[in-house]
C-alpha cells in the first residue's frame, strides 16, 4: 500500500472511532493542519520525477478532499453532542437586567398630553406656583367677595400671596407678556385644602390650554379637544359639551368623553352614566381680556383645564391617588 | 339642591319623558344633575347648580329651565286670597330703619289658623327633599321656599309686642335666643328684625324661640323679605349660623318675586292650616333698581359660537327665558332680562343663553384654525434631558409634596431665607414651603425602608420656593434631587454622567461649602462649582442628626443641582473630535503618599507635565493597609499613551513615565509600589 493509501485507511479508521467535537477538531488539526500528514505527502511533490508529478499530486489532492468532505460529514453526525463534563449555559436562568429607572405615572401622563397638544400647535408654557390675588382671582372674573376666594378654598401665604388653586393664571401671565395669535398649555401644580382621601389630595397637577386670535370660534374648541382626547384614547373616541359656568369663561361648558370601558352602557367607572366628565372649557370672557390688556372686539379665545391626577388613575388603573405621593418603589417600578 | 320628578313636572304638565329624559335634559342644558333615584312612587333629583344661577335653588326656577330646554309651556300655581275685609295693617306695623341692609319688608296676616300636622302629600314632598315635617304653619314656609325660592318667617303675631315690626342693625349688647334654643350675641353688623322689646329673628338667618308659632298659635305674621346678601353671608359667618334661607338670601335672591311669593305661601298656610287673610300687604320699601337693558348684536352669536342660529330663533330663545326683546335694528336689538336673571348683564351672556339653549350638540367638528410651529423651552428640554439621565441610571422619579414642617422648611442648599408659611395649613406638619428636596427625598427613603425595598435610587426635578429678595413672587427655583444606597463615588459618577450628557464642562468638585455643613457631612462632601466659581450643586452623606430625624438604618448618598444653572451651561450639540489610528500604550502606576494627599491634587500634577502624546489618566484603586503602612494610602492609576502622527515605541514611553515618577516623588514624596 502506498503511503497515500496508508495515510487514508488511518485517517478514516479514526475518524469513525472519535466520539465527541473536541476529538474531531484534534483530528482535523493531525491530519490536515500545517504539519499533518497531508501537507507532508504533498511536500513530497518536488522531489519526485517531472512526469510523476502531475499523477501523485492529483492523488493527494484528492486525498485531501477525500479527508475535508469525511470530516464535515462526521461533523455533521456527531452533531452538537456536548463533550462529556464540558459546562452547560443554563438558559432558563433569568437575565441580568440593566438597572433602568422609571417616570412617575403622573409625569408620564403629564408627557403623554403635551404631545398631544404639541403637535396642534400648542407651546408649553409655565407659571409660579406662589400667586397674587390678581393673577389668581381678579383678572379671572373673579370678583372680591366671591366664594372661590375663601380660605376653605385656597392656601393663603403671608404678604396677599397664596398658592394658585388653578393653572389658569399661567394664560393671564402668558397674555400679559405676548401679543396674540398665541397657543399654549401650562401643565403644573395645584393647591386647595382639599382634606386627603382616597380621591383628594390638597396637591394635584392640572393641564390648562389656550388659543387666541382674530377669529377663533367655539367649533375651535371642539375640534382642538377632539384631536386632543383622540390623541389619548384613539381615533374613536366620543365628546361631548354640555353647558357649565366658570368665571373665566363665556360662554362655558363641561367636557365629557364616552366612556371607553362600557361605550356608553354605564358601568361603575362612569358611575353609571356613560361619560366620564374631564375637564372645564369655553370661550375666554371678555373680563379677562380686558384685564391683560387686550380688544374684545378684536380678539376671541378659547381656553380649557384638565385635572392630570383622575386621568392617570384611570389610565393606568391606580385606585387610590394616596398611592401617587407614597412612592413606593413596588408602585413606582411597576411604571418601567 | 333635591327636587323630585312630580314636583318639577306639576309646572311643566306637558312635559311627558320619565325621570331619566328630564335629567338629560337638564343635564344638556347645564344644570347638572348628580344623581336620581325612587322615592315611594316619586324620584328624587338632586341637582348640582352652577353658582350664577341662584334662581335654580328652587323647583320653579328648575321647572322654568326645563321649559325654557324643551320649549313647553311653563305653568306657575295660580294664587288667589280670599281676604276678609279686615286690613291687615290695622294689626300691625312695618317699618325700616336701614335701607341698605333691607330693600323690601312686607307682612301678611293670617287670622283663624289651627296649628296640626301637615297634609300627607306636603309631608311626602318635603321628606324627599330631605326635611324634617314640623308642623303645618312651618312645613307651609318650607313647602313655599323650595317651591318659590323665596324665604319666609312665620311669627305668632300675638306675641310680637304691639305688631310693631322694626326692620335695623343690631345694637351691641343686644342677643336672642333663636329657634334651635341657642342664645346669640348680636353686633352692630348683623341686621335684626325687632319688636318694640327688642330683636325677635336675626334677618334671613333664623327666628326667634319667643314668638315661635307653636300649638296655641292662632293669628300668624308672615315676613316675606329681600335682605342685602352681603350682610346676611357676614351675619352668618360671625355666628357660625347657616340656614335654607341665609344660604339663598346670602347668593341674592329674585327681588321681583318677594310679593307674589309671599300671597303663594300666605295661600299654602290657609289650605293646610285653615284660617283667613286680612286684607292687604303690608310692606315698607327702600330703593329697587331698575331693570337692566342689554344691547345684542346678533353677528356676536355667530362670532363666538361658530355657527350661524338666525334671529328668529334668538328671539324664541329669549322669549322662552322670559326676556323682553325690542327689535328696533335687527343687528342690534335690546334684551331686558327678568328680575331673577341677576346674572345676565353683558352681550356674552346673551350669546350664551342662546347656544346654552339652542344646544351645544349642534356644533360641528370642523375648524380652520392656522397652523403654529411649537418652540420647545430650554429649561424644560434641559430638565426633560436630566430626568432622562437620571431614569437611565436606575433611579425612579418620584412625587412628593411641597410642604414641610417649618422647621424642615429650612433646610435650604442655595439661599438663606426664612421659609414661606402657609397661614390657614390644615397641618402642623405641613405649614411652609420647602426649599429643598433633602427632607422630602429621605422621607421617601424612610418609606422605602418601612416596606422593605432596598436598593433604593430616586429623584426629583421641581421648584423650591425661595422668599430671599423681596420679590413679589418669590423665586421658584428649579432643582434636581436624588438620593441613593451608595456611596459618595457612586452620587458623584451620576453627577460626572450628567454633565458629560449635557456637555458641560470646567466645572470642578471641591470641599464642601461651609454654609451646608449642617446639611451633609464635610468628611463625606463635595461642593460643584462651575469654572468661574459659582455653585452648582452638593453631593454627600446627609448630615447625622437629619438622617436620625428619618430614622434610616442606613445612610444613603443625596445629591442636589441647580437646573437653572445646568440649563444655562449645557451644549446641546456634541462636537466631533478626531480619532487616531494608531495603537495607545498603556501603562498602570501605583504610588504610595499621605492620606491627607488627593487624587485631584495627583491628576493635576499629571496633567500640567503636558507628557508628550498623554491621551488619559484614570484612577482605578485606592488602597490602604499594612503594606504601605499606616498614615499612607496607595493610588493606582492608568496612563494612556496615545498619538495622532505614528505609532509610538515603548522607549519613548518609558523616557514620560521616569520623568513623571521623579516629579511625584520630588512633589509629594510619592514611593513606587511594585
Amino acid at each position: 500500500m502506498s503511503d497515500i493509501e496508508t495515510t487514508r485507511a488511518t485517517a478514516l479508521a479514526e475518524l469513525e472511532a472519535l466520539t465527541d467535537a473536541r476529538a474531531l477538531e484534534q483530528w482535523r488539526i493531525r491530519y490536515l493542519g500545517k504539519k499533518g500528514p497531508v501537507q507532508d505527502l504533498m511536500g513530497r511533490l518536488k522531489d519526485l520525477p517531472a512526469e510523476e508529478r502531475p499523477g501523485y499530486g492529483q492523488d493527494v489532492n484528492r486525498l485531501k478532499q477525500e479527508l475535508v468532505a469525511a470530516h464535515a460529514a462526521r461533523k455533521e453526525s456527531l452533531g452538537t453532542a456536548p463533550a462529556a463534563g464540558a459546562r452547560i449555559e443554563d438558559f432558563s436562568l433569568p437575565g441580568l437586567q440593566p438597572l433602568i429607572g422609571a417616570f412617575h405615572p403622573i409625569s408620564r401622563m403629564m408627557q403623554e398630553m403635551i404631545t398631544c397638544m404639541q403637535s396642534l400647535g400648542f407651546e408649553v408654557a409655565e407659571g409660579p406656583e406662589i400667586e397674587d390675588e390678581f393673577h389668581n382671582f381678579n383678572a379671572l372674573n373673579i370678583p372680591p367677595n366671591h366664594p372661590a376666594r375663601s380660605e376653605s378654598d385656597n392656601f393663603y401665604l403671608e404678604g396677599n400671596r397664596l398658592l394658585r388653586s388653578q393653572t389658569s393664571t399661567v394664560q393671564i401671565r402668558v397674555m400679559e407678556s405676548r401679543k396674540p395669535p398665541l397657543r399654549i398649555i401650562a401643565p403644573g401644580r395645584v393647591y386647595r385644602p382639599d382634606t386627603v382621601d382616597a380621591s383628594h389630595h390638597y396637591m394635584f397637577h392640572q393641564i390648562e390650554g389656550l388659543a387666541v386670535d382674530r377669529d377663533l370660534t367655539m367649533k375651535d374648541l371642539k375640534a382642538t379637544l377632539i384631536l386632543f382626547f383622540s390623541g389619548l384614547f384613539g381615533e374613536d373616541v366620543d365628546i361631548r359639551l354640555r353647558p357649565n359656568f366658570f368665571p373665566f369663561t363665556e360662554p362655558s361648558a363641561e367636557v365629557d368623553v364616552r366612556c371607553v370601558f362600557c361605550k356608553g352602557r354605564g358601568c361603575p367607572t362612569c358611575q353609571q352614566k356613560g361619560w366620564i366628565e374631564m375637564g372645564g372649557c369655553g370661550m375666554v370672557d371678555p373680563n379677562v381680556f380686558k384685564a391683560v390688556g387686550y380688544d374684545p372686539e378684536v380678539y376671541t379665545g378659547f381656553a380649557f383645564g384638565i385635572g392630570i391626577e383622575r386621568m392617570a388613575m384611570r389610565r393606568f388603573g391606580i385606585p387610590d391617588i394616596r398611592l401617587l405621593t407614597e412612592n413606593d418603589l413596588r408602585f413606582l417600578r411597576q411604571f418601567a | 339642591m333635591k327636587a323630585t320628578y312630580d314636583w318639577i313636572r306639576e309646572y311643566v304638565p306637558a312635559f311627558q319623558g320619565d325621570v331619566r329624559e328630564m335629567c338629560e335634559r337638564f343635564t344638556m342644558s347645564g344644570t347638572e344633575v348628580e344623581y336620581f333615584e325612587q322615592v315611594g312612587d316619586d324620584w328624587v333629583i338632586e341637582f348640582a347648580v352652577t353658582s350664577n344661577r341662584v334662581d335654580c335653588l328652587g323647583v320653579l326656577g328648575l321647572a322654568r329651565e326645563l321649559a325654557a330646554a324643551t320649549g313647553l309651556p311653563f305653568v306657575p300655581p295660580r294664587v288667589e286670597l280670599d281676604e276678609t275685609a279686615a286690613a291687615a295693617d290695622e294689626v300691625c306695623s312695618v317699618a325700616i330703619e336701614d335701607l341698605d341692609l333691607c330693600s323690601r319688608y312686607t307682612a301678611r296676616i293670617i287670622e283663624g289658623v289651627v296649628v296640626g300636622p301637615s297634609p300627607d302629600w306636603m309631608v311626602k314632598r318635603l321628606e324627599a327633599i330631605g326635611l324634617r315635617s314640623i308642623n303645618n304653619i312651618v312645613d307651609a314656609t318650607n313647602y313655599a321656599l323650595f317651591e318659590t325660592n323665596q324665604p319666609f318667617h312665620a311669627f305668632d303675631l300675638d306675641r310680637l309686642k304691639d305688631g310693631a315690626i322694626v326692620v335695623r342693625r343690631a345694637r351691641k349688647g343686644e342677643s336672642i335666643r333663636a329657634l334651635n334654643d341657642k342664645v346669640y350675641e348680636l353686633d352692630s353688623e348683623m341686621l335684626a328684625i325687632t319688636d318694640p322689646s327688642g330683636p325677635v329673628a336675626i334677618a334671613g338667618v333664623m327666628g326667634g324661640a319667643a314668638t315661635e308659632v307653636g300649638e296655641g298659635t292662632t293669628r300668624v305674621l308672615l315676613e316675606t323679605a329681600w335682605f342685602e346678601p352681603m350682610s346676611i353671608r357676614a351675619s352668618s359667618r360671625r355666628l357660625g349660623l347657616a340656614s335654607d334661607s341665609s344660604f339663598r338670601f346670602e347668593r341674592g335672591i329674585d327681588r321681583g318675586n318677594v310679593d307674589r311669593a309671599a300671597g303663594r305661601c300666605a295661600q299654602l298656610i290657609v289650605q293646610v292650616a285653615g284660617g283667613r287673610h286680612r286684607r292687604g300687604l303690608v310692606a315698607a320699601q327702600g330703593e329697587v333698581p331698575a331693570g337692566r337693558v342689554i344691547p345684542f348684536r346678533h353677528d356676536q352669536v355667530k362670532r363666538i359660537t361658530g355657527i350661524d342660529i338666525p334671529l328668529p330663533r334668538c328671539l324664541e330663545i329669549f322669549t322662552a327665558l322670559d326676556c323682553a326683546t325690542v327689535v328696533d335694528d335687527p343687528a342690534r336689538i335690546s334684551v331686558v332680562p327678568p328680575s331673577w336673571r341677576g346674572d345676565l348683564e353683558r352681550e356674552i351672556d346673551l350669546v350664551e343663553e342662546v347656544i346654552r339653549i339652542h344646544g351645544l350638540e349642534a356644533l360641528p367638528v370642523e375648524s380652520g384654525m392656522r397652523v403654529m410651529t411649537v418652540k420647545e423651552g430650554r429649561q424644560r428640554k434641559i430638565q426633560g434631558l436630566v430626568k432622562n439621565v437620571f431614569v437611565a441610571a436606575g433611579f425612579h422619579e418620584t412625587l412628593t409634596t411641597s410642604f414641610l414642617a417649618e422647621d424642615a422648611a429650612r433646610a435650604s442648599f442655595f439661599a438663606k431665607a426664612t421659609p414661606i408659611t402657609i397661614a390657614n395649613a390644615m397641618r402642623k406638619d405641613e405649614n411652609a414651603l420647602r426649599q429643598s428636596l433633602l427632607h422630602s427625598l429621605l422621607a421617601v427613603r424612610k418609606t422605602n425602608q418601612d416596606h422593605g425595598n432596598d436598593e433604593v435610587r430616586i429623584f426629583e426635578a421641581t421648584v423650591v420656593y425661595l422668599d430671599h429678595d423681596g420679590r413679589s413672587i418669590p423665586e421658584h427655583l428649579p432643582i434636581v434631587g436624588a438620593a441613593l444606597d451608595g456611596g459618595l463615588r457612586e452620587a458623584r459618577g451620576v453627577v460626572e454622567r450628567l454633565l458629560r450628557g449635557l456637555g458641560i464642562e470646567g466645572s470642578v468638585f471641591g470641599r464642601l461649602d461651609e454654609e451646608v455643613s449642617s446639611l451633609l457631612d464635610p468628611t463625606c462632601a463635595t461642593t460643584l462649582r462651575l469654572a468661574d466659581g459659582r455653585v452648582l450643586g452638593h453631593l454627600g452623606r446627609p448630615d447625622r442628626r437629619i438622617a436620625a430625624a428619618h430614622d434610616l438604618k442606613s445612610l444613603p448618598c443625596y445629591l442636589e443641582l441647580r437646573l437653572d444653572r445646568l440649563s444655562e451651561l449645557a451644549s446641546l450639540e456634541p462636537k466631533y473630535r478626531p480619532l487616531s489610528r494608531y495603537p495607545a500604550v498603556k501603562r498602570d502606576l501605583a504610588i504610595v503618599v499621605d492620606e491627607g494627599l488627593l487624587w485631584q491634587e495627583v491628576e493635576s500634577l499629571v496633567r500640567s507635565l503636558e507628557l508628550a502624546d498623554l491621551d488619559a489618566v484614570e484612577f482605578f484603586d485606592e488602597y490602604r493597609g499594612k503594606q504601605v503602612g499606616t498614615g499612607k494610602k496607595s493610588l493606582a492609576f492608568s496612563l494612556t499613551y496615545r498619538s495622532h502622527e505614528r505609532t509610538l515605541t515603548g522607549d519613548e514611553v518609558d523616557a514620560s513615565q521616569q520623568r513623571l515618577i521623579a516629579v511625584l516623588g520630588e512633589r509629594f514624596g510619592a514611593q513606587i509600589r511594585a
